[in-house]
């Protein structure tokens, strides 16, 4: 049962004219379960544009079209805050990199419509990050206030700087100079990134296609917390759908191997497949198949990747999906950061998650 | 397991402290009450979050599906929560409509709005007028149409606070209503039932005639300002839960709303003298 509404919303994603043979009963699960992952206004775009939308269930319409509307909201605030952000940065010339959410908003992506976001991810290079962030303050974007260890972590193993929310309007940026912490001793070369730019009709810098799946590809299968995993995994599948032309496939496999990421992106090719049933024809995919696939590997994507990218609400989450994503919080955070730290992170951050179970969340907030 | 239709938004209470549904069942009638099956428009639940506080001092949370956008309140106060995060889906979610932090009355196919600003004495002008011949459309949200600018109904409780539970109860000694829940964030709170579903169901989407902005002052006779059309599209404007949200769809329905109304504040210590302004020279 549990797996059921699943592959029902994964065959939504592939094919949205399924929606309309959908019953009330099965679309509100759906609704359900993507509100949790946000994925409704997507859901919205994709089926608006493939003209099936009007074939949904009213019920079904109701609610995507709801969500929508505040997506929608947010696309004009982020092209207003990224404006704002470029023009800032550029009195040092900077040109800041938007990536993720923020930059397929900009590029005008298939995934980037519909999508919704809890911050503005922007990239500058290493040399320019302390530029950057006096620029950003003297603007009225500050940090919010950590406690010690997390200010601890930031300085000493994080590829960002702490997040900086604007003080009229609330909206927060994270602030990069790499793709992933240098701690883990893998983050790249970011200039491989820099070469990727493209630039929107308003001149905004945002990654190409291959560029950006490629970060979403490392940023998910490096990462300890898949509870957004669902939703990054359909931006993947997006991406490919909409990009998957040949120079695309022979370019996210140079980046990738340029870059040593070559065994995340086997990953998510082979949890793609799994998932979606993607199969792309092309000579480069296949070389990172031939590369990386073996009884191990394919063991991983199977046992771990699949269960645990499965939408994070209960109607589709289990038992089996619980373990996976626990073993890929260990995962995460052994491939990130050496053995000593992570031993002291994990039990630093299970103190604080053992006491709010026993006395509540709010117990202990500094009123 | 429990479900409520109150008219245009269905719930699904899956967990629950037994204390709420004798309230849940003298405010909203068996009619409503496991009367819809799937689908709900929302999955929510007022659960025991911690272990220590299921035992020492009790709190629960307010989740709508895996969401909790409130803190823990005390157990006592359960039942007022509950309307709260009712409240707090339809502001979160829905933005097919324009939403306006008021109490919406109609006579004759007209609405009023009554915009909430913090003293006003809007629920208990609410209550009053719902008792005495006017339709309830609502008490804390105005329902607007994003194109038509109608307004909807929607069957809700009024919720009095402090000295109007009293007072209420003087006027209207039949009145239905729950104990009161002492100490709330909003001072002390009682449910009231100023509606039947019978009466509900008759009612239909109206023109809003008048936005009324309503000040209690004790001992004070009533005094009516007229106000203009910018001061009350910055009132509604302000007033609103999803203005900013709804973009320009929500600046275009504030317009036509503020358009086709007349705007007035009224200064009042006695509720019938309202009404009878209201039937005389907004209604007409």
């Amino acid at each position: 049962m549990k797996s059921d509404f699943f592959t029902t919303i994964v065959q939504l994603f592939k094919d949205t004219s399924t929606g309309a043979e959908l019953d009330d009963r099965q679309w509100e699960s759906i609704v359900f379960i993507l509100r949790q992952t946000q994925l409704l206004a997507t859901l919205y775009q994709l089926a608006l544009s493939n003209n099936d939308f009007q074939h949904y269930p009213q019920y079904a319409r109701k609610h995507l079209q709801a969500a929508s509307v505040y997506a929608r909201r947010q696309a004009q605030q982020v092209r207003f805050e990224c404006l704002e952000i470029s023009a800032i940065l550029k009195q040092s010339n900077i040109t800041p990199v938007f990536l993720k959410g923020a930059g397929y908003t900009l590029s005008g992506s298939q995934n980037g419509k519909g999508r919704v976001y809890s911050d503005i991810d922007v990239l500058v290079p290493k040399q320019q990050l302390g530029t950057a962030q006096q620029l950003l303050q003297k603007n009225g974007w500050f940090a919010k206030k950590l406690n010690d260890y997390d200010e601890r972590y930031y300085r000493e193993w994080a590829h960002e700087i702490p997040p900086m929310s604007n003080v009229y309007r609330g909206t927060v940026i994270d602030v990069h100079h790499n793709i992933i912490p240098p701690i883990s001793g893998r983050a790249p070369d970011s200039q491989l990134f820099f070469n990727e730019i493209e630039l929107n009709p308003q001149g905004l810098a945002h990654l190409s296609p291959a560029a950006a799946t490629l970060h979403s590809c490392i940023h998910l299968f490096t990462n300890e917390d898949f509870s957004n995993g669902f939703r990054d995994l359909v931006d993947l599948y997006l991406l490919m759908q909409q990009y998957g032309q040949n120079d695309y496939w022979e370019k996210l496999v140079t980046l990738a191997e340029q870059t040593g990421f070559t065994l995340e992106l086997f990953y998510c090719l082979d949890t793609l497949k799994q998932i979606f049933g993607l199969m792309p024809d092309s000579p480069f995919v296949k070389k990172i198949y031939k590369r990386h696939q073996n009884s191990f590997t394919g063991l991983l994507s199977h046992g771990l990747f699949k269960p645990a990218l499965s939408p994070h609400h209960p109607l589709v989450f289990g038992f089996k999906n619980n373990l996976a994503s626990f073993l890929i919080y260990i995962r995460g955070h052994w491939i990130k950061m050496p053995v000593h730290i992570l031993i002291a992170h994990l039990s630093v951050k299970s103190f604080f998650i053992s006491r709010d179970f026993l006395f509540g969340k709010y117990q202990f907030d500094k009123e | 397991m429990l479900t409520l239709n109150t008219g245009r938004y269905t719930y699904r209470l899956t967990d629950y402290p037994d204390d709420v549904v004798s309230d849940i069942e003298k405010i909203y009638g068996a009619e409503v009450i496991n009367q819809v099956d799937a689908p709900v428009d929302f999955e929510i639940a007022l659960k025991f979050d911690s272990l220590v506080r299921r035992f020492f001092r009790p709190q629960i949370t307010f989740y709508v599906d895996q969401q909790s956008p409130f803190k823990p309140m005390p157990l006592a106060q359960a039942y007022p929560v509950l309307e709260w995060g009712m409240n707090w889906c339809v502001a979160a979610f829905d933005y097919n409509h324009f939403i306006i932090h008021a109490a919406v009355l109609e006579k004759d196919g007209k609405a009023i709005i009554f915009p909430a600003t913090p003293g006003s004495g809007k629920s208990t002008l609410s209550a009053y007028l719902a008792l005495t011949g006017w339709n309830l459309y609502s008490d804390e949200m105005a329902i607007v149409d994003l194109n038509s600018s109608r307004v909807n109904p929607v069957y809700r409780p009024v919720s009095l606070k402090n000295n109007s539970i009293d007072l209420l109860k003087q006027w209207f000694p039949d009145v239905v209503c729950t104990d009161t829940a002492k100490g709330t964030q909003k001072g002390d709170v009682a449910l009231f039932r100023c509606v039947s579903w019978e009466q509900h169901r008759q009612l239909e989407q109206a023109e809003v005639v008048g936005i009324v902005f309503p000040k209690y002052k004790a001992d004070t006779d009533l005094t009516i300002y007229q106000l203009d059309k910018l001061q009350g599209f910055q009132q509604i404007s302000s007033n609103s839960f999803n203005y900013n949200i709804t973009g320009q769809q929500g600046f275009e329905t504030v317009g036509k709303l503020v358009d086709a109304a007349v705007h007035f504040e009224v200064h009042y210590s006695n509720v019938s003298e309202v009404s009878e302004f209201l039937v005389e020279e907004v209604i007409k």
